[in-house]
């Protein structure tokens, strides 16, 4: 096919988020069956921390995006995919591709947009679970992610809110104002602690589980960096900076996962959206509006 | 610093509203505005601290997220405010101004003039001020006239009692308009009938 003689896509026409899928085919030469293809973008998303993903809940074979499953057709109806019909023992199945009109667009519109440090962190995820067949990939991520095991992630999600609890408190020992890294490392704590106070009730063990992990994952690097910290007297933004191996993602990338995730499912708003009203007394409200209004600007140009 | 606090649209001074119209009029004017790099890394240096203090002393318990919420917003409004400025790092000889502060020491009208600022402040908890300029200050205004001007009139913005009160003296000093913040509308409708 010759891309040249097509129609032109623009950004407008390719949803934004169709860039994990592409970058999935891009990367194998075929993905045998629908049922690989969402467990491999979901674990390719959600091992990456890679904000902006699909949406995925449980059905009959485990987490399901109808999302992804909308984006492949227009990708394939865009001539981006190619989709072919094989006939298996019991049942047809499909085979996806991407074709040189999907090559040349991610390489053209995608690629160039695409920071290096996510397509770092999702080439060795693709490399792994391509190699699985599609039984084994849908075994793997029910495991995984505990999706049989609903008793048990509510029980994670309580051990975490103490152990979150604990770090907060280290923290809490290491502010002083002028501190930005554990200003921030401190809100992102307790707004992990909000989200999933609020998540224990939410019944989908899909999205219980991704929130759980980035959550864990946001408190044992937290936790890590507290470890150097309480040991010797250092900057816990350079600590950050000398433990995250790249392309690990960052706190502050874990963190942008972790309230993407939260409001993309409407769990909460992203931290910088939240009310302040919901997050202290009206007095308090008052009196901070108070600091900002009379706060001495006499002293500085 | 000051144009950065400015937490919310419910939150905030009215040196922010002043100033953010302010940058706009300059922009539609095709003039300039100048930050010494002094300003800027003042600016940088003790932002962090001063939004923490203030949300500190309004919710001391529950602050933790309303800090990282102040953080971003106050540091977005200052990346936006250099982003429509030029940043200067400029030569400077802080003795004219001290011998400027000095002389206005010496006269006894000015000298009253800068013991009520210095009342003023300590009434508002600045318990170190004195009746000198900070250092830091006294660097912004020696910095000042070194702004190329290419034939231009060239205007101090500040809110600093130390400058916006003897506007004329340092005129007539270093050659620089000051253009206190409290008078920036009218400058603007002004210069607006003017055209």
């Amino acid at each position: 096919m010759n891309p040249s003689s097509e129609i032109e896509l623009t950004q407008e026409t390719v949803p934004e988020r169709a860039y994990i899928l592409l970058f999935v085919l891009s990367h194998v030469s075929a993905v045998y069956t629908e049922l690989k293809l969402q467990k491999l973008v979901f674990q390719v998303q959600n091992e990456a921390k890679i904000s902006g993903g699909y949406r995925y809940f449980k059905h009959y074979y485990g987490p399901y995006s109808r999302e992804l499953a909308i984006d492949t057709l227009t990708l394939i109806n865009q001539g981006l995919i190619q989709r072919e019909t094989a006939i298996g023992r019991e049942y047809p199945y499909s085979i996806f591709r991407i074709s040189d009109r999907g090559k040349a667009y991610f390489n053209q519109s995608v690629l160039p947009k695409l920071p290096s440090k996510n397509s770092e962190r999702m080439r060795p995820i693709v490399d792994k679970y391509s190699r699985y067949t599609p039984h084994d990939l849908a075994e793997t991520v029910y495991k995984q992610w505990e999706i049989e095991e609903p008793g048990k992630i509510d029980s994670e999600i309580r051990a975490l809110e103490t152990d979150l609890h604990t770090v907060s408190s280290f923290w809490e020992t290491q502010y002083f104002p002028e501190c930005p890294a554990v200003t921030y490392y401190l809100a992102f704590i307790e707004y992990s602690q909000d989200a999933l106070r609020k998540i224990i009730t939410v019944e989908d063990p899909v999205v219980k589980s991704v929130l759980l992990s980035a959550c864990l994952e946001l408190n044992q690097r937290l936790g890590s960096i507290a470890e150097v910290c309480s040991r010797k007297s250092e900057c816990p933004a350079r600590v950050e900076q000398d433990l995250c191996r790249n392309p690990d993602p960052s706190v502050y990338e874990v963190f942008g996962f972790i309230e993407d995730f939260c409001e993309r499912q409407k769990i909460l708003p992203k931290l910088w959206n939240r009310d302040l009203h919901e997050l202290m007394t009206g007095d308090e409200y008052e009196r901070l509006k108070k600091a900002f209004q009379t706060f001495d600007t006499s002293s500085s140009s | 610093m000051e144009y950065a606090l400015r937490l919310d649209s419910d939150i905030h001074a009215l040196y922010n509203e002043n100033v953010s119209q302010f940058i706009g009029f300059v922009r539609s004017k095709g003039a300039k505005i100048v930050i010494c790099k002094t300003v800027e890394t003042e600016a940088r240096e003790q932002l962090t601290g001063a939004i923490n203090r203030m949300v500190d002393q309004a919710a001391p318990r529950r602050a933790r997220q309303i800090r990282g919420i102040a953080q971003k917003k106050c540091w977005g409004r200052l990346a936006d405010l250099l982003t429509n400025a030029t940043v200067l790092l400029l030569n400077n000889n802080v003795q004219p101004v001290k011998r400027f502060y000095e002389s206005l020491l010496q006269d006894e009208g000015t000298r009253s003039r800068l013991e009520a600022l210095r009342d003023r402040r300590r009434s508002r908890g600045n318990k170190r001020t004195g009746l000198m300029p900070e250092e830091s200050d006294m660097k912004i205004l020696s910095e000042t006239p070194a702004v190329p001007r290419d034939g231009n009139i060239l205007f101090l913005v500040s809110n600093d009692g130390h400058f916006c009160e003897f506007g004329q003296e340092i005129e007539r000093a270093f050659g620089v308009k000051l253009l206190p913040v409290h008078d920036l509308s009218q400058f603007m409708i002004k210069h607006e009938q003017v055209e």
